[in-house]
């Protein structure tokens, strides 16, 4: 078997300000190429996990290995999209997906070459000269997937990236990654509190437990590729789902359950 | 639409009606000419002034003065602002100076400069320079901290190195709260002006209103005022325009 791309090991992440432990012992390896999903409840520590594997939080015990080799900060081998698109508004679409490939050292005209083409891909061809607030939120997730992919990372870490998108949209933007993810074959970790999305999209779901986030379960997605949005209605889907759904529920009553004890016992 | 627009004109009504009753009280006897100079003996004056060419100077040496400070300020402001907002030692160390610092109303400070820097531009500049610092300062601190983490990750992970998230990111997404800094810091400008001047110069808008006051010449008094009120406003609607132009060629070439 081979060895696996991205290593975390006992990782334990906290944040002194408010005195919170976001994430504890955490052990998870990834393989090259392989679809991870992150599923938790709200404030579980999904972000932190995904924060702490690009580079942009220390972890306070344990470590992160990309090829065998600790991130220490962020690298343009791995590509982040975030939740609240994170794009540049004072730069045109075009102007935003070039940024990586100049950062880097490209030649302008390699770099406009390589966002025109991403560009199309995500289907906003004719809006390069757009601002990102000309757009609608599913445009702006899509400008905030080439500005990513424009450096050609080997691994992308999305998190929540279609959260605040219709689920008509969202569906759309599904399937748009999973083409790009079969065309490209990256690693991608990606961070979702939909149980769906979250089967649909993975290979494989890890399941959180409440803060501070551990794995409280592995679930093997065996569905074949590629996913058509119609699957979602297969047993085998069902299934599945059904089991993350278990394992998330459970997780949410106890997390509940520990903070009414919190109350009753400020009260008493 | 009528009734704003009805509206509209009484709101300037006031203006010549004002001025018509002072002209006529003036003319009449009802005021002390010397005291109250009637509109068109304000009109006079200013042809006059104008005529002598002193106007003119004092009109552009009060601008000078105004410019070299506010240029100086806001570089000082912008400069600090970015330094104590993004290097943590240096908040440490300089943001309480500040802090005790710009309580001190710029004005206060005229007398001190006058007895170190002596009477000439220098220590005029330097007291505009000084009161045009603190607003450009505290609101480029607010923008630089409070620029959302997100996108400076984003650029950090997109590769860019420091300079580039400064120049590219940082900067841009605080250029709101830089601007509004500036603004404020126009009039702090003209004030600070007209004080330098009035404790000491040959030239300028405020040293003349001084003189004027000396030798008892109200109607050249009013002219002075009036042309710092409209400087004052015509500065602040030139910078919102060069903004307004200057906005879009900014996003527009900040990549390339
Ligand atoms: N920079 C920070 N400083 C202090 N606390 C934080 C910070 N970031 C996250 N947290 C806290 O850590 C916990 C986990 O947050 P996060 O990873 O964002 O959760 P999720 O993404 O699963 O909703 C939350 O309780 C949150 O308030
Ligand atoms: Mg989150």
């Amino acid at each position: 078997m081979k060895d696996s791309q991205i290593k975390i090991k006992n990782l334990t992440v906290s944040f002194e300000r408010k005195k919170i432990t976001a994430v504890q012992d955490l052990n998870l390896n990834v393989q090259e190429g392989e679809f991870l999903t992150l599923v938790g409840t709200t404030g579980c520590g999904k972000s932190t996990i995904l924060n702490t594997i690009a580079g942009f939080v220390k972890p306070n015990k344990g470590n992160v290995l990309i090829n065998d080799n600790q991130i220490f900060r962020p690298i343009p081998n791995i590509g982040v999209v975030f939740q609240q698109h994170a794009l540049f508004p004072w730069m045109t679409v075009l102007s935003n997906v070039t940024f990586g490939p100049l950062s880097i050292g490209k030649t302008k005209s390699d770099a406009l070459k390589i966002a025109e083409k991403l560009i199309e891909q995500v289907g906003l061809k004719g809006f390069e000269q757009a601002y990102p607030n000309e757009l609608s939120g599913g445009m702006q997730q899509r400008v905030g997937l080439a500005r990513t992919l424009a450096n050609n990372p080997d691994i992308l870490l999305m998190d929540e990236p279609f959260g605040s998108l219709d689920a008509q949209t969202r569906s759309i933007m599904q399937e748009l990654l999973l083409a790009i993810w079969r065309g490209t074959k990256k690693t991608v970790i990606f961070v979702t509190h939909d149980v769906e999305e979250a089967v649909f999209l993975a290979d494989r779901v890890i399941v959180l437990t409440a803060r501070p986030a551990r794995i409280k379960k592995e679930v093997i997605v065996n569905l074949p590729r590629p996913r058509k949005f119609d699957m979602v209605t297969s047993t085998n889907f069902m299934k599945t789902k059904k089991e993350v759904l278990t394992a998330i529920r459970e997780e949410t009553l106890l997390a509940l359950n520990h903070s009414n004890d919190h109350i009753s016992h400020k009260r008493s | 639409m009528q009734k704003t627009d009805s509206l509209k004109y009484l709101r300037i009504l006031p203006i010549p009606l004002l001025i018509g009753v002072w002209e006529i009280l003036a003319r009449a006897g009802f005021l002390n000419r010397a005291l109250f100079p009637s509109p068109s003996d304000v009109v006079l004056a200013f042809g006059k002034m104008t005529l002598s060419g002193e106007l003119f100077f004092d009109i552009g040496a009060t601008l000078l003065r105004v410019f070299f400070g506010f240029v100086f300020g806001s570089m000082l402001g912008i400069l600090i602002g970015v330094l104590t907002a993004r290097i943590k030692i240096l908040d440490i160390l300089f943001g309480q100076i500040i802090q005790i610092l710009r309580p001190i109303p710029p004005i206060a400070l005229v007398p001190l400069a006058v007895v170190w820097l002596g009477l000439g531009e220098f220590s005029k500049i330097t007291i505009i320079t000084w009161g045009v610092f603190f607003p450009v300062w505290v609101n480029t601190y607010i923008g630089v901290a409070g620029v959302d983490h997100s996108v400076i990750w984003a650029a950090q992970s997109l590769g860019a190195n420091r300079r580039r998230v400064l120049f590219r990111v940082v900067l841009p997404a605080s250029f709101r709260h830089v601007i509004a800094g500036m603004r404020v810091a126009i009039a702090i400008a003209f004030i600070c002006v007209v004080v330098a001047e009035m404790l000491g110069a040959s030239r300028g808008l405020g040293f003349r209103i001084n003189t004027s006051y000396l030798v008892f010449r109200v109607d050249k008094m009013m002219v002075d005022l009036i042309m710092l009120g409209l400087l004052g406003a015509i500065t602040d609607w030139l910078f919102i325009q060069s903004i307004n132009k200057f906005m879009p060629w900014y996003i527009l070439n900040s990549n390339h």
